[in-house]
């Protein structure tokens, strides 16, 4: 008999564990379950973006987000190169080509993301779905963002926990499309954007799925719409990266206005919105 | 109807997590007799539950190409262990010492408490002196009932890290059953003070 096996004996006869044995176990996982249940903040709420602004729907997840990382984080990718077992399981996503990494080389192109995934109240896969409801689709900068802070509750924050949220400026470069009698907008607006989500005090980009992350110095086609009394972007969903003359969707942007709009020029854009709202 | 894959399973959990709960009970039971095997059942039930929890915490960063998610468990289990390998080679240092393995005296199941092996002391003595990787190694193969790549990627380390150390560790284990029963021929006892002088002599070299 070789040394396996006597090893294969020793401390044998292990039986299988008994029910409450196993019970006990899988009432520790039912409440990890349950905890990231109830913490889901975008997926829970569903004034997330029932009134189909991006600004309330962060500010949704700023409410309950403490946890966010282990909460609103159904998916992971790493960007890194050579990190084959952080894998995402969006089956069209091969590589990491947010427009975040085209715009910022460095250290953000190793920089992780994760993807939060949020109820959407209305529809934002058309063209038509857009001009029903936006007043402006208009090509911006992102001139500037600062971060507003760690959003967390103070417990969750010390575990090194929260939701890191944005507030950017953007700069309208141009008028794309607007609904007739639509507000003026010109100069600049602000609005709260997502930014990073912290778990275990290591910090990573927050992208909501299907939406880009905004990167400072990148340009967007944008739905806006005027509320509140402000110019406030709309739909996260129909928010695309503009850059080398041509829109380019995020990895994670497969609407049917993502497919329609990726590759077109500006005039092109314009001539999608205008032929929607003209049919509607 | 073909089964989905614990990869599958996984994929499917970051959205429904209702599902890793399959997961569990595919592979509960081979966890939680492998950490029995190792710390005893009390310590079993608890580390069994947290490797679960921590898997489901870390699940999305799980490769679903990878339908096993053995190994993944495994090595979460491992990792937790290392927080008790004092512990455990104090037990096994016990154990060569006095024959009575604290193990499965903790255990509350009358069966377990008989060894299946009278060179339980001796290989416990054995056991406890191995350097810390090679028991891991050792353990993930006669207990875990592991191929060598998985263990490879339990402990992250290269497939021919594995052989070298298994290699190592099988040698020392027979060179260490090997002087026990050579000195068992001149004894007739089989525990009490030779069994004790052995616990030491193995203890001495232990890392």
């Amino acid at each position: 008999m070789d040394e396996l096996e006597q090893l294969s004996g020793f401390r044998g006869h292990v039986s299988p564990p008994d029910a409450a044995r196993v019970n006990k176990a899988r009432a520790a996982l039912d409440r990890a379950i349950e905890q990231e249940r109830t913490r889901r903040p975008l997926a829970s709420l569903p004034g997330g973006f029932t009134k189909g602004r991006l600004p309330l729907a962060v500010g949704a997840a700023v409410v309950a987000c403490g946890a966010a990382a282990a909460v609103v984080v159904p998916s992971l990718r790493d960007s890194t190169a050579g990190a084959p077992s952080v894998r995402d399981s969006a089956p069209a996503a091969p590589s990491l080509r947010d427009s975040s990494d085209s715009g910022s080389a460095g250290a953000s192109g190793t920089e992780r993301i994760v993807y939060g995934e949020g109820l959407v109240a209305f529809p934002q896969e058309t063209a038509s779905n857009v001009v029903s409801r936006a007043d402006r689709v208009v090509l911006v900068t992102a001139a500037a963002a600062t971060e507003i802070g760690d959003n967390a509750p103070s417990s969750q924050s010390a575990a090194g926990d929260g939701l890191i949220n944005r507030k950017v400026t953007f700069r309208v470069d141009r008028t794309l499309w607007q609904r007739a009698g639509a507000k003026a907008l010109t100069g600049r607006f602000n609005a709260v954007e997502t930014g990073w989500v912290l778990n275990n005090f290591r910090r990573s980009r927050f992208v909501l799925r299907g939406s880009p992350w905004i990167q400072v110095g990148s340009q967007y086609v944008m739905p806006v719409a005027f509320d509140d009394g402000a110019w406030q972007p709309l739909m996260p969903l129909a928010v695309f990266p503009y850059a080398s003359g041509a829109v380019s969707p995020a990895n994670t942007q497969d609407t049917p206005l993502a497919q329609r709009l990726s590759g077109k020029s500006l005039g092109e854009v314009a001539v999608v919105f205008a032929d929607a709202a003209s049919s509607r | 109807m073909t089964e989905p894959s614990d990869g599958e399973l996984i994929a499917v959990s970051r959205r429904d997590p209702q599902r890793f709960g399959l997961v569990f009970e595919r592979h509960h039971a081979d966890i939680h007799a492998y950490l029995r095997r190792r710390l005893g059942p009390e310590e079993a039930d608890d580390l069994a539950a947290e490797t679960f929890v921590r898997a489901f915490r870390a699940r999305h960063r799980y490769d679903p190409e990878r339908p096993s998610a053995k190994p993944w468990l495994f090595g979460i289990a491992t990792n937790i262990l290392r927080r008790h390998w004092r512990r455990e080679r104090r037990q096994l240092r016990a154990y060569a010492r006095t024959g009575i393995d604290p193990v499965i005296s903790a255990s509350d199941e009358i069966e377990d408490r008989v060894d299946a092996s009278d060179a339980g002391p001796t290989l416990a003595g054995a056991l406890a002196s191995l350097p810390r990787g090679e028991r891991e190694v050792l353990l993930l193969r006669a207990w875990a009932g592991l191929t060598d790549s998985e263990i490879a990627e339990v402990l992250g380390i290269r497939l021919g890290t594995v052989h070298s150390r298994l290699s190592r560790a099988r040698r020392r284990m027979r060179e260490a059953i090997g002087a026990s029963g050579k000195e068992g021929e001149d004894s007739t006892s089989a525990k009490g003070a030779g069994e004790a002088r052995r616990g030491r002599e193995w203890t001495s070299s232990s890392s």
